[in-house]
């Protein structure tokens, strides 16, 4: 016999990315799951936006890695509340992970979850995390082509950080291609144009996270803006 | 790597489907793929042999119907196919709105006794 199921694959992990996201708001956090290639930058990123950051929201990382614990290592010198993912070979973060990691955490305590994906553009987009918002991060050194050849990243996410922009000058990266094919996909997506390496342009991200976390949190009104924006 | 994990979770339907419906055995599994969803079938179809063994499920055939990437244009509210490298409206030059289809990642249907 033949059994009608329409039911998504992916449905225990959205299930379980449901579940994460009832947390999120049951205590008032905003939860961004950052995605990008590997090498496109991230973790230098973060290591400069947190102190800027933590000026005004309570922050805490998870950081999922393929196989070392290095890039968390280089988070928590930052002096924030870090929980590390180890997928063993695995290319992505699922619902669950996220799940486990939370109880590493004193959700009372938090305002904004920044979750870094592993290095990948393909996987990550599967797997609903319970996040907010998704960003994706670009660096200048691995191309303009890569919207046209990953879509589904760029059309997904609220923002673009273009990162490495210092090395334009010396690439054939194409902004003009590059803000084309961004806009023909997601003409609301914001991009951002950063040098980490040199603390370029994370001013900029950082004030807009921080407006996108006080947009999460309106109307929300279990707590008061006093207690969500520390 | 992609599509173990996909095939480890394909299982738990499956599995569901088969305790609801008391099957003993499953013949065929049909699954929706995304083209955006860049789940290469050859690989997915593997994985699912290698799982499927000593289950109820052992020797079912994973069949995939490819669903292609469908954008509504933002301007002239037209559905149009992505093509690879260009996403722009091919009628108006617009941009997209939101996708039609392209994500998809579902069972359609099993058959079983
Ligand atoms: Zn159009």
């Amino acid at each position: 016999m033949e059994i009608k199921v329409l039911k998504n694959i992916m449905k225990r992990n959205e299930d379980l990315a449901g579940l994460n996201r009832e947390i999120f708001d049951k205590h008032g956090i905003v939860t961004v799951n950052i995605m990008s290639s590997p090498g496109a930058g991230k973790t230098t990123i973060l290591e400069k936006a947190i102190p800027i950051l933590r000026k005004d929201l309570n922050l805490a990382i998870i950081e999922g890695d393929l196989m070392t614990s290095r890039d968390a290592e280089r988070i928590k010198r930052q002096q924030v509340p870090v929980v590390q993912i180890n997928t063993e070979g695995g290319c992505h973060l699922d619902a669950n992970m996220i799940n486990l990691s939370l109880n590493e955490l004193d959700l009372a305590d938090i305002d904004l979850i920044i979750i870094e994906n592993v290095g990948n553009l393909v996987c990550p987009g599967t797997y609903d995390l319970g996040e907010h918002f998704k960003l994706v991060v670009l660096s200048v050194a691995e191309g303009d082509d890569k919207p046209a050849k990953y879509p589904l990243m760029f059309q997904e996410s609220r923002a673009c950080i273009l990162n490495k922009i210092d090395l334009l000058p010396y690439s054939n990266f194409d902004l003009t291609t590059f803000n084309e094919d961004i806009h023909n996909l997601n003409p609301a997506m914001e991009i951002f144009h950063t040098a980490a390496f040199s603390g370029e342009g994370l001013e900029q991200w950082c004030s807009w996270l921080k407006d996108q976390v006080r947009q999460e949190n309106y109307g929300k009104n279990d707590l008061t803006q006093e207690q969500r924006l520390k | 790597m992609h599509e173990i994990a996909i095939v480890d979770n394909l299982i738990t339907v499956v599995d569901d489907q088969v305790k609801e419906h008391q099957l003993e055995k499953v013949h065929r599994v049909h699954l929706v793929v995304g083209q955006l969803t860049g789940v290469v079938e050859d690989v997915l179809r593997f994985c699912w042999q290698v799982s499927a063994e000593g289950t109820p499920w052992e020797g079912a055939q994973l069949t995939v119907d490819q669903k292609a990437a469908v954008a509504l244009c933002a301007d002239c509210n037209v559905e149009y196919e992505l093509k690879e490298q260009c996403f722009a409206c091919p009628h108006c030059g617009g941009a997209i709105k939101s996708l039609v289809t392209g994500k998809e990642l579902y069972i359609d249907y099993i058959e079983g006794d």
